[in-house]
């Protein structure tokens, strides 16, 4: 059923509206002494069948957080204190527990960062492929292995008839990433959520993975990267969203987000990405660390580093504003005009 | 099902040359499906002795089972004309007792008393550890902190005692045997799966389990008990010499099997009272008890060194 039709708005509850509508996410975190840390906080955003959403952000930012929360996968200590994440017509925070184990996997599927990690390394490809196509009632036994093998074909693994024998550490780097893809997108799932899968990866391999990806993305997969990387994102993510302790600061159009990013946060990323950086402009890190969960700066969490806060302006809670049809960012002079460069 | 399942998995990892492996081209000749099971087989089939002592146990385990048939004599024969025969005496290949019953018999069939209760205590010991183990570190939380609370309780009671009183409240027949050893033994596995479901928890491909949409027993079974099966059956390997060596304990101190069902502890304790007019009464079923414990131990241990990785380098 969900594999035959093409990926598109009609698992989503209105036809050609957002594959996944966030809205006001807020995970919190137990610490050890009982305290709450706020680890997202307030994020909204929407991903559209057929295009790419990067979440961009130093590590601590709250973007991985953030999908977890979404497939609901926090550990423990984690819980989601309000807002709503529509999928398919319902608010995946509000399912029972059944009924979201049947959405992984089968219409939501994620890719992980380490391929050596992230796979079972008792099970053969084939159970690693099959496994959950079962599970979720999806083919037969015997339509399974055929799909595993197709998966591992177009993922782009050399002779998949054999290779699904294997055990994941008979792999390559490279190959085992792709073996992972081929486990999330056996399902043909409606949406995908890739967590930094090109960070522990070669550069030659890098842009293979993106390329299956972007491929994936032509034929109607919704995309969500989870990046630090904004030359990643630069690839082929068309939104971009910027998070900056638990909060997004910047929303905007991947190109226009780079081209002339608003929230000096998203500035400084820019100017302190190397590959990005052209030759006559010199690296600009940002200075500082940032902040501790457990101490957040009040209003703005970036003032304190930020070169062109004023205070105590800066102090005060800022809301993301609506600027240009597709574009929001939250900083007060970013809507006064005011320029970076 | 599932742990059908994953046995079956073992099996066809394990023992069976992969069948696709032949058919492979140059290519793929190196990805070969020598799955943890098959690798952890080559380390062990490296150890000569290892190797050897499995052998032995085989033999041992065969003999045992096979000893209504190779037994000369029934081991509760008597033959009054040959009271206390040294070996060689006529039809009595190691001598008979102070009942005339025949030595060699009788050392057979404790082989396969001790054999059937250190299996089936261990078995007992493990299946309840699995569970215990499996349940309180992949649950975690209450059921973890009252299983483990329960656990710790056994532990601090001293096993030999608990066995001694379940002997005395079940009775001394074998099945009360494989009861209090297996239930003494338990808990020091329980904790090891513990520990180990704690720390395989917390890998990526579990969660990545779960991002798939699996369940949690199926997690529990199939992720996450596989993982955790090589630790345990170091552990278990050595768990039988000890459970055979319990056996003989309680034998000795006059709680094994019921007389005249032959054990090796009762053979030895009545041995020591003969010693210096018949030795050979305590010799021929104290040489088998230290052959069969040694035998298991170092199967132990080469069982230990295959699923060690820094066997490796080896």
């Amino acid at each position: 059923m969900t594999m035959t039709q093409a990926p598109s708005g009609s698992s989503s509850g209105t036809p050609g509206g957002p594959l996944l509508r966030v809205r006001d996410l807020h995970t919190e975190f137990r610490s050890e002494d009982g305290a709450a840390l706020r680890a997202v906080d307030g994020v909204s955003f929407d991903v559209e069948p057929g295009r790419a959403l990067a979440i961009v952000g130093e590590s601590g930012s709250g973007k991985s957080v953030s999908m977890r929360s979404v497939l609901r996968l926090l550990p423990r200590t984690g819980r989601v204190t309000a807002g709503e994440v529509w999928f398919g017509g319902q608010d995946l925070l509000r399912l029972p527990e059944r009924q979201m184990r049947r959405i992984r996997g089968r219409d939501i599927g994620m890719v992980f960062q380490n391929a050596m990690e992230a796979m079972n390394p008792t099970l053969t490809l084939e159970r690693q492929l099959t496994e959950h196509l079962l599970w979720h009632g999806v083919c037969t036994k015997s339509e399974a292995r055929e799909r595993a093998v197709r998966a591992l074909g177009d993922v782009g693994i050399p002779e998949p008839e054999r290779r699904i024998r294997v055990y994941p550490f008979q792999l390559s780097g490279g190959m085992r990433q792709r073996a992972m893809i081929a486990m999330a997108i056996v399902t043909r799932p409606a949406l995908l959520i890739a967590d930094e899968p090109t960070t522990a990866v070669d550069v030659t391999i890098q842009r293979q993975i993106l390329d299956l990806l972007a491929g994936l993305k032509d034929q109607g997969t919704g995309i969500i990267m989870v990046t630090h990387d904004l030359g990643v994102a630069r690839y082929f993510c068309d939104d971009s969203v910027v998070m900056y302790a638990g909060r997004v600061v910047e929303r905007a159009p991947t190109r226009e987000l780079l081209s002339r990013p608003r929230h000096p946060y998203a500035a400084g990323l820019l100017g302190s990405s190397v590959e990005l950086g052209s030759r006559d402009r010199p690296l600009h890190p940002i200075p500082g660390n940032p902040p501790d969960l457990a101490s957040r700066p009040r209003g703005c969490p970036f003032h304190p580093r930020c070169d062109r806060a004023v205070l105590p302006r800066c102090q005060d809670e800022q809301e993301l504003i609506q600027i240009g049809g597709a574009r929001a960012v939250a900083c007060w002079r970013a809507e006064d005009g005011h320029d970076d460069q | 099902m599932d742990v059908i399942a994953a046995a079956e998995g073992l099996h066809s990892t394990g023992l069976e040359p992969d069948a696709g492996a032949a058919g492979a081209g140059e290519t793929v000749a190196r990805a070969r499906a020598r799955g943890p099971w098959r690798k952890a087989w080559d380390r062990f089939k490296r150890n000569r002795l290892a190797l050897i002592s499995l052998v032995m146990c085989g033999v041992l385990v065969v003999v045992a089972f096979a000893a209504p048939w190779i037994a000369p004599h029934h081991y509760a024969d008597t033959d009054y004309e040959a009271l206390l025969a040294g070996a060689g005496a006529d039809g009595h290949l190691l001598g008979t007792d102070q009942l005339g019953r025949d030595i060699l018999s009788r050392t057979l069939y404790g082989l396969r008393t001790a054999l059937i209760v250190a299996f089936g205590a261990e078995l007992l010991a493990l299946l309840c550890a699995l569970v215990v183990g499996l349940a309180a570190g992949y649950r975690g939380g209450r059921a973890e902190q009252g299983l483990m609370a329960f656990t710790d309780v056994m532990y601090a009671f001293p096993s030999y005692l608990f066995a001694i009183v379940m002997v005395a409240v079940l009775g001394r027949s074998i099945f009360a045997l494989i009861v209090a050893i297996g239930i003494a033994g338990w808990v020091t596995q329980a904790r090891l799966v513990r520990a180990q479901v704690l720390s395989i928890k917390q890998r990526e491909y579990v969660e990545a389990a779960r991002a798939m949409g699996a369940s949690g027993p199926t997690i529990a079974v199939r992720y996450i008990l596989p993982n955790a099966i090589g630790p345990m059956l170091v552990t278990t390997s050595f768990a039988i010499p000890a459970a055979i060596a319990a056996e003989a304990g309680l034998g000795l101190l006059g709680l094994g099997v019921q007389p005249p069902t032959p054990s090796w502890g009762g053979m030895i304790s009545e041995g020591t009272r003969y010693l210096l007019s018949a030795p050979h009464m305590l010799l021929a079923p104290a040489c088998v008890f230290a052959l069969a414990l040694l035998a298991f131990t170092w199967v132990g241990d080469g069982v230990r060194d295959a699923f060690d990785p820094r066997g490796d380098r080896r």
